[in-house]
């Protein structure tokens, strides 16, 4: 079953009298509880596709289905409901909240959701506690180290049980062990059902995904499944 | 933590943060708070002395006046307004005008004959010597007497207190002591141009009996002039009554200005305070913007980081507001104890309770409408946009 259908997406951005294409007549489907990685040289317009499927950014052109839905015709509260109920975001650069402790951190997004607060902080812990933070609950991020970090901000990412999780280079900032902990849990991710699209740096992590999709100069120059 | 914990939490985390800039900021803000309510007190206060000024010396709070020539059975006018409620002070006045000489030098003044030697709007203006004291025929000079040139249309006849002034009327001429010297340094009100002498000794002088020019009353409250005004002609009160400010156009013109520039000083200081604000807020608001990036890609709505900026910036002039209000009555009371001697007489700050409750909600709305501008534009820049804002 189809979860994410991006069809002809275009994203041209102005960069004084010049135009430059992030991406150009990209297509895409991704099936739910797939593992997808998407990868290619900087600049060739990964993260601009993760932004859009993620509903962070418009396309110039181009529609983006989720769940069947045309996002194009969402309105600026229903993308924002999108997000908070059915993507979970990864970024590269942790994105924590300072003045927040882990389980703050990872409760945030289901306190926006009105989830009643002993459920939020429930599905909070199990969360941390599948990304191996259960001991780390009221650590701060200064506290914690970067993979510690990221590992919080996929915590957050999960714990509403969103049915996507896009995550944008999210092991780009860690070392090779911390990289590998975080795919593994991708993975396990998607054994449950969730869909999740990486973007990743290294060829060697995007192999563990069931597919990956090579992007250059804004279009899709392979797909291997 | 609900929703609303979780917007207050990340607006005082902020505030917290940083704490020197955040004392700063409300530092900044009660000043701007000193500064829209103290000059306005401050100006109140001055009308304040310009109108007590006149209405001590010359109209009362309300002056009661025979439609003919005279009141008649003043004494008993006197006796029953002095039992009313809220009655300071009730005086009797005669008026003539007469010459006024002295060791070679006269002047034409007007002699006033007063029942109210204890008033205290006299005996606080007394610069040498004491007021009048009741069966002593003494007088009180005016200090513009004392000078030895013109300063008004009064002459200057260079008298002092314990020195003999001859004062000459209509079919009288009579050698009186000179027990004080009263005025202020402006003059207002016209104390400093007047001889002042017993009632009693102006009754035999101008041959009248039980008769005055003026009633005039002092209340305890000048706000219930009007309410008082009602309550005489509610008693039947014979002769016209008038208010200080129908009495004296120059009073009425007074007020009037004062609560033009007060008014102009308000608007002024509410755009300072609203800029002062802004600034701050919005410097804020653009180190904040990538993580209000993150919170609403984690799925807040846009007007879930209006609020927190919105909540920020209240906090921000509730604190400037508190502390502005300490500050204030804090001077407020030196000055009442303390006041500013100045040429129309001492000045102190004049703060009403609608004063500082409207400029405080002013202030705490300038709050608001700082803090929201810039949390409007930050919450229409582009997620993406934002969070690359490293």
């Amino acid at each position: 079953m189809t979860i994410i259908k991006a069809e002809k997406l275009t994203k041209t951005y102005q960069m004084g009298d010049i135009q430059v294409k992030a991406l150009e007549q990209v297509d895409l489907e991704v099936e739910k509880a797939e593992f997808v990685s998407i990868m290619g040289p900087s600049g060739s317009g990964k993260s601009t596709l993760m932004h859009i499927l993620g509903l962070l950014d418009n396309p110039t052109s181009g529609e983006v289905y989720i769940d069947g839905e045309k996002t194009s015709d969402l309105g600026e509260k229903k993308k924002a409901d999108f997000r908070l109920k059915k993507i979970g975001f990864v970024f590269q650069f942790y994105s924590l909240l300072k003045g927040f402790d882990s389980l703050e951190q990872v409760v945030l997004p289901q306190i926006l959701e009105d989830k009643p607060k002993e459920k939020a902080e429930g599905k909070a812990r199990e969360a941390l506690e599948k990304v191996g933070l259960g001991d780390r609950i009221n650590h701060s991020p200064s506290e914690l180290s970067g993979g510690q970090r990221q590992r919080v901000a996929v915590a957050r990412a999960i714990a509403g049980n969103p049915d996507i999780l896009i995550a944008d280079e999210s092991t780009s900032q860690l070392d090779t062990e911390s990289s590998a902990e975080i795919m593994k849990l991708y993975r396990e991710f998607a054994e449950e059902g969730q869909t999740v699209i990486t973007v990743n740096h290294e060829e060697e992590l995007g192999q563990k995904a069931d597919r990956t999709i090579w992007l250059e100069d804004g279009k899709i120059k392979d797909r291997n499944r | 933590m609900n929703k609303a914990k979780f917007v207050a939490k990340l607006a005082l985390r902020d505030i917290r943060g940083d704490r020197k800039i955040s004392l700063i900021v409300v530092l900044m803000l009660s000043f701007s708070f000193l500064n829209l309510v103290f000059l306005p007190g401050f100006i109140n206060g001055l009308s304040h002395t310009f109108t007590e000024g006149i209405i001590e010396g010359q109209t009362g709070h309300l002056a009661i006046e025979s439609e003919e020539e005279r009141l008649e059975n003043a004494d008993a006018v006197v006796q029953r307004i002095s039992l009313l409620e809220g009655v300071e002070n009730v005086e009797k006045v005669l008026e003539t005008r007469v010459n006024a000489a002295y060791n070679g030098k006269s002047t034409s003044v007007v002699l006033k004959g007063t029942s109210a030697q204890n008033f205290e709007g006299y005996t606080s203006k007394m610069r040498t010597g004491k007021f009048l004291k009741e069966d002593s025929s003494e007088v009180v000079a005016g200090r513009f007497l004392t000078e030895d040139q013109s300063i008004t249309s009064v002459e200057g006849i260079e008298i002092e207190q314990g020195r003999i002034l001859r004062i000459t009327g209509n079919n009288f001429s009579r050698e009186l002591k000179v027990r004080g010297v009263i005025g202020t340094e402006a003059g207002i009100g016209g104390m400093s141009q007047k001889i002042y002498i017993n009632y009693d000794d102006m009754e035999e002088i101008t041959g009248t009996d039980d008769k005055a020019d003026t009633v005039k009353i002092i209340l305890d409250d000048r706000e219930n002039v009007e309410s008082f005004k009602n309550r005489l002609q509610e008693l039947n009160t014979v002769g016209e009554i008038k208010t200080w400010d129908e009495q004296s156009n120059l009073a009425d013109a007074i007020n009037s200005t004062f609560t033009i520039v007060i008014n102009i000083l308000s608007i002024v200081g509410l755009i300072v305070a609203l800029a002062a604000i802004g600034v701050v807020i919005f410097i804020n608001a653009s180190k904040r913007v990538r993580e209000m990036g993150i919170v609403r890609a984690i799925g807040a709505r846009k007007t879930r980081v209006i609020q927190i900026f919105v909540l920020e910036a209240l906090i921000f002039g509730m604190a400037g507001v508190i502390l502005g209000n300490i500050i204030t009555l804090g001077i407020d009371s030196y000055l009442a104890s303390n006041p500013i001697q100045s040429p129309v007489g001492p000045i102190s700050t004049e703060l009403s309770f609608t004063l500082l409750s409207t400029r405080s909600l002013g202030m705490l709305a300038a709050s608001v409408i700082a803090g929201f501008i810039p949390a409007y534009l930050t919450s229409k820049t582009e997620i993406v946009e934002t969070i690359e804002n490293r």
